[in-house]
């Protein structure tokens, strides 16, 4: 069953895969957010489903798909049931319709599904494990891909999650975690400040800096994990007073955040420096809320959290 | 010397999509050569079993090889893994679990004795237990060329006899089958694991006529040559060094009654309690699985004329504490 009406969604209407989204200018990438928002509230509340953690990451999916080379570029999703947004765009739009009916859409990632999802989930805090083995499959074959996560803060609170973090941070190796960070009080962290010192940080320039004083002190003769914990510790000292990123930092991911998730120009903007700057363990701190665009959902997205179909009368 | 650990080192020289994950027991498992030999396809993720298996999952994913070698005692703190990551996904991990069965001193905490009964609920993954080194060395290589989802081995940490030949090829084997160790009369006696060479043993020395079938494979049981068992025998009694729930017992139990048939069934397994420290023979005997215990049962069952209580030794054992717990409340 259909439940797409090209009339109600035109734009939205051309993306028949993350390929043609690409092809969208930033602006119309706005457009095409507040398309989906609607097709996704219009649509879920006919047929049921998830929807306030899906309305939360409109456009941190779009921004995802927009600026990563996907599938050949990996997105792992944690849990899945903020994948709507990632189904519709993904050649699923469609069959939104049919989410979580027989035959029809699964409410959550499936490998067999979509080679877009490329690993499977529907319990939480998986997502860094599986990319990480993505990642070290990727440098064993030779590959140059970009591997990226999606977690809540929620999945977060998972102790692999924190098995993954222990493992993964110290390998250097290239692989971004989006933090979706939907808590329902915003951090008192948001400000000009932090997003000042967190542009700043996914300046290219500024980064390359950086990263090379980053490889340099790892050369010094007084070791350079001392070398290295001194600077970080100098760098965190300002950073920590204003951000929450000293934790994955000492855990060996460079923390970038924490930003507007709602804010489609930034989110691809810093993306964008993300993906082609920086090659090793990068975490990077979005803030969203789950029910996002409509007030009734936001304010309570606990019984928004999912939906039930209609009673047919 | 470490079977493994030699036999990870020739598969992953062989075929670079090979890689090996330990949590943070590199000795324990035999892995010190290979991490030196075969650096690149060697991953020590720290104290972090469902990390370990999700972590293998991912690569799985990705078209590479993974075998996950992990304690059976420790696995049990990735089952999710293994279920939510592995099996839903059939994703090809084969997982290599050391310390199978009663490991002897270190007690409860460290025996494995539930990996056949927990492993063989997940839908589709394929569960087995080689008889010796060499059949385990044939079964690395069959989970290596398995491309349907988990695949698991487990074995003791006893020593195997070396008449391993190195140079040649391991042998693939059929998921799924067993192999018929001698043929014999009335009774069939299915092993799996150390029970094979156990039951080999007291077969020989009080020469029992009797069929004897190495069950290689918990999950799946080979139904064709179970079947043909059951024409020509009377009696079945299954052996493993692992809980009576799920396992090798339960499953040919089922496919008994499933399939109308009403032969003599007795099942010898470890008992449904936690079975304290001690030697390996110490335990075996306590826990009903000794050279006498599974002697008792053959000859039991030989001479049966379909009297045979089904529920003795370790079964019996367990039922006589519960009684005893009973009353004294």
């Amino acid at each position: 069953m259909s439940t797409f009406n090209a009339e109600l969604y035109p734009l939205l209407a051309r993306v028949d895969s993350p390929e043609e989204l690409r092809k969208l200018s930033v602006d119309e990438l706005e457009i095409v957010c507040s398309e989906l928002r609607r097709y996704l509230w219009d649509t879920i509340n006919a047929v049921g489903g998830h929807l306030a953690a899906s309305l939360g990451v409109v456009e941190l999916s779009a921004a995802l798909h927009y600026v990563y080379n996907t599938p050949e570029d990996r997105i792992v999703w944690d849990v899945g049931h903020q994948g709507y947004i990632h189904k519709i765009l993904t050649g699923r739009r469609d069959k939104l319709g049919t989410i979580r009916r027989m035959g029809g859409l699964s409410g959550f990632l499936k490998r067999n599904e979509s080679e877009y999802d490329v690993f499977g989930a529907g319990h939480a805090s998986t997502s860094l494990s599986a990319a990480y083995g993505m990642a070290v499959a990727r440098d064993m074959k030779g590959e140059k891909h970009s591997v990226v996560a999606v977690i809540g803060d929620g999945g977060m609170t998972g102790g692999l999650a924190f098995e993954a973090l222990n493992n993964a941070g110290h390998s250097g190796r290239d692989i971004t975690i989006i933090l979706n960070d939907n808590r329902m009080s915003i951090s008192p962290n948001v400000g000009a400040v932090p997003k000042f010192l967190a542009k700043m940080e996914t300046n290219p320039l500024l980064s390359k800096i950086k990263d090379e004083m980053w490889d340099l002190m790892g050369k010094s003769p007084v070791g350079k994990e001392t070398m290295r914990s001194f600077a970080g510790r100098f760098e965190a000292s300002l950073k920590g007073l204003v951000s929450p990123g000293m934790l994955f930092e000492e855990f060996g991911f460079q923390y970038f955040g924490p930003f507007d998730g709602h804010d489609i120009k930034e989110s691809v903007e810093i993306l964008k420096n993300i993906k082609s700057r920086h090659k090793h363990p990068v975490l990077v701190h979005f803030l969203t809320r789950k029910g996002k665009g409509y007030d009734v959902a936001e304010a309570d997205s606990v019984t928004w959290h999912a939906v039930k179909a209609p009673a047919k009368g | 010397m470490n079977i493994f650990g030699k036999a990870m080192i020739q598969e992953a020289k062989r075929d670079k999509r090979v890689c090996v994950i330990t949590a943070a027991m590199k000795e324990g498992t035999g892995l010190v050569e290979f991490s030196q030999e075969c650096p690149e396809q060697f991953f020590d993720v720290g104290i972090a079993e469902g990390h370990a298996v999700t972590f293998a999952a991912g690569l799985a994913a990705e078209g590479l090889k993974p075998v996950a070698a992990i304690y059976s005692t420790f696995l049990q703190r990735a089952y999710d893994h293994i279920m939510h990551d592995c099996g839903i996904q059939h994703l090809p991990v084969l997982f290599c679990m050391d310390r199978g069965g009663l490991v002897g001193e270190d007690g409860p905490t460290h025996h494995g004795c539930y990996d056949l009964g927990y492993l063989s609920t997940i839908p589709g993954m394929v569960v087995s237990a080689p008889r010796d080194g060499q059949e385990l060395r044939n079964l690395i290589y069959t989970g290596l060329n398995w491309a349907d989802g988990p695949f698991g081995i487990r074995y003791p940490r006893d020593k195997a006899p070396d008449h391993i030949n190195w140079d040649e090829t391991p042998a693939l084997i059929k998921v799924g089958s067993w192999e018929t160790i001698r043929d014999g009369k009335k009774v069939c006696v299915l092993a799996t694991g150390t029970m094979v060479e156990a039951a080999r043993k007291v077969i020989a020395a009080e020469e029992y006529n009797v069929t004897l079938v190495n069950a290689r494979f918990v999950k799946p049981i080979d139904e064709a040559l179970l079947s043909q068992l059951l024409d020509t025998h009377e009696a079945v009694l299954t052996l493993e060094e692992g809980t009576g729930f799920g396992g090798l017992g339960s499953q040919v139990a089922m496919f008994l009654k499933s399939n109308g048939h009403d032969h003599l069934f007795h099942a010898l397994h470890l008992p449904d309690s936690f079975v304290e420290h001690g030697t390996r023979s110490q335990l075996l005997e306590l826990a009903g699985l000794s050279p006498r215990h599974i002697s008792e049962a053959i000859s039991g069952m030989m001479k049966a004329e379909l009297t045979l209580d089904p529920c003795r030794s370790a079964c019996n054992k367990t039922s006589g504490e519960q009684n005893e717990h009973e009353s004294s409340r």
